[in-house]
């Protein structure tokens, strides 16, 4: 590999560890608050893409004002099924809770996908640009969308990072993820903190899909492969651990786009994934599993 | 302030507690003694929320707060140390701290709050930025009490603060449990420490086998024979 293209494999390969991390943040902290191993976290990017689709050619609004719309769609989603589903369940048991949340999940993603096929189709729905041009970067030339589908990512990661380590709600999060007596004791409202983690999860997710509908057209099964990529990056750096997710979607993205531009695209999934499980063989808690640091399974 | 009528109350079909009544009034010390397994724990979870009470009920400042939310009776001024502390053990002191005044909005009554805390236990103040899961067990129980003190309760409940630390460490809890005391705030302990409960609580209560079996001044008690023969060791 000469020094040219390992620049594009970098290149490539940050830009999508960018919506990795996006996706995962949101997985993991969903399982790090609720401990619900979120398998409907896809859906909630196809409906973003579909949302920003419909807002952009449908309704005509520009492209950050589609993006914005489905932010808020996802988040709005994401809260009435958390109140409806997952807070009904929580208040009537949490007797094999993370058993019965994963089965709710799964039943919330097939209702969602056929939902989705029913009211739209299962055509695709794309749009040739947000952003129409591109970025030449060495021998690549990269599409706008994607360079600012990353930059989005990268700042709403960031925003997302201040909000729960600066502001008075975000830390009732991340206490709420280390100790629900210990937050209830101190004043917090575990329902409440509970509904707004899922939705701002939902809304993470909805930014994703909507952000780069120019590159992967709203389909009712869009949502699969961002599911498991982002999967991945949580098992890998420790289920939870959201800081550590952010890195993880990088790694996730640059050992795929190494594995892609080396062997080939039917290598890419599994030269990374064999990768992943040799790591997680030396490190099964995760590579970032802190010690010390009460993880939300003990 | 606090009074806690005819409460029963178990786990799942285990009754634990049977017709405890108790009072704590204002600026007292009230101490809450029996062997373990006696359900003084329950009675304070139930108080908490925690726990549902199947009857009877609590009332705390003339309200009723039976089975109320526990992050509401927070709110109300209610501070509860559990025996498990439930320390956030991935943030720093200073982290926990901050979310021990949750309930406070005001910058100024925070910082004033925070300040005298942290004159209560200045070792604290040294280990502002450790993370709570790295500190010893002394210094989990400070930082405990400390964050309970941040939401400048009313009603302190402590849960056997000095369980588990060396002499030194529970020389440190007592002193603080009195200089609140000499400061007049209201405080509801549970202890293993009997000799030295006694000496600085108002009044006591002793919970054996689920039930008050006796009550009285702290310094009555002391006297007591059935409390010499059975907590105190001397015969
Ligand atoms: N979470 C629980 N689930 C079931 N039983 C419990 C639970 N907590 C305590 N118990 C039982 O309730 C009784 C009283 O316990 P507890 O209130 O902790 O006593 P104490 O604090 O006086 O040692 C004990 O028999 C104990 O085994
Ligand atoms: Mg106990």
């Amino acid at each position: 590999m000469d020094p040219s293209q390992l620049l594009d494999v970098i290149f490539t390969g940050v830009l999508r560890g960018g919506l990795y991390a996006l996706m995962a943040v949101g997985l993991s902290l969903v399982f790090g608050v609720m401990n619900i191993p979120n398998f409907a976290h896809g859906e909630f990017y196809m409906f973003g893409a579909y949302l920003a689709f419909f807002s952009y050619t449908v309704f005509h609004l520009g492209p950050i004002a589609s993006i914005i719309v489905a932010v808020a769609g996802a988040f709005i989603l994401g809260v009435i099924v958390e109140k409806g589903l997952f807070y009904t369940l929580r208040k009537r048991s949490k007797k094999q809770w993370i058993m019965n949340t994963f089965l709710l999940t799964l039943g919330i993603s097939i209702i969602m996908q056929n939902g989705a096929k029913m009211a739209w189709g299962a055509t695709y729905r794309g749009i040739t640009a947000f952003w129409s041009g591109s970025l030449k970067i060495g021998s690549m030339n990269i599409a706008n969308d994607r360079v600012v589908g990353f930059l989005i990512a990268v700042l709403a990661i960031v925003i997302f990072w201040l909000f729960l380590n600066k502001t008075r709600i975000g830390r009732a999060i991340r206490a709420v993820s280390l100790d629900e007596t210990g937050s209830q004791l101190v004043g917090i409202n575990l329902d409440w903190i509970h509904t707004l983690t899922f939705g701002l999860s939902c809304a993470l997710a909805g930014l994703a899909g909507a952000s780069l509908l120019s590159i992967t057209p709203a389909s009712p099964v869009m949502g699969i492969g961002p599911l498991y990529k982002s999967w991945f990056v949580c098992i890998l750096v420790g289920m939870g651990n959201v800081g550590a997710s952010i890195w993880g979607g990088f790694i996730v993205g640059l050992l795929e786009t190494f594995s892609y531009m080396q062997f080939g695209a039917g290598w890419q999934d599994a030269i990374s994934l064999t990768i992943i499980i040799l790591i997680l063989v030396f490190k099964p808690s995760g590579l970032f599993a802190k010690k010390g640091v009460k993880s939300v399974l003990e | 302030m606090l009074e806690v009528n005819n409460l029963e109350t178990g786990y799942s079909y285990l009754q634990v507690l049977w017709n405890v009544s108790l009072k704590v009034e204002q600026s007292e010390v009230v101490a809450l003694i029996g062997p373990n397994g006696a359900g003084k724990t329950t009675i304070l979870r139930s108080i908490m929320g925690i726990v549902k009470p199947w009857k009877g009920s609590v009332k705390f400042l003339g309200q009723d707060i039976t089975g109320r939310q526990t992050h509401e009776l927070a709110k109300m001024g209610l501070a509860f140390v559990t025996e498990d502390r439930n320390l956030f053990s991935g943030m720093t002191v200073m982290e926990n701290l901050l979310m021990g005044g949750f309930t406070i909005r005001s910058k100024e009554k925070f910082n004033k709050t925070l300040d005298y805390v942290l004159s209560l236990f200045p070792r604290l103040e040294e280990r502002k930025k450790q993370y709570a899961a790295t500190m010893s067990g002394g210094e989990r129980q400070m930082l405990a009490i400390a964050r309970a003190l941040m939401l400048s309760p009313k009603l302190l409940i402590l849960d056997e603060p000095s369980m588990g630390l060396s002499p030194q460490n529970v020389d440190i809890v007592f002193d603080a449990i009195l200089k609140l005391k000499s400061e007049n705030v209201t405080v509801m302990l549970v202890e293993q420490n009997v000799n030295r409960t006694l000496e600085i609580a108002d009044r006591a209560y002793v919970l054996e086998n689920g039930s008050i079996a006796m009550e009285g001044k702290g310094e009555d008690m002391l006297n007591d024979e059935h409390i010499k023969n059975m907590y105190l060791g001397v015969a």
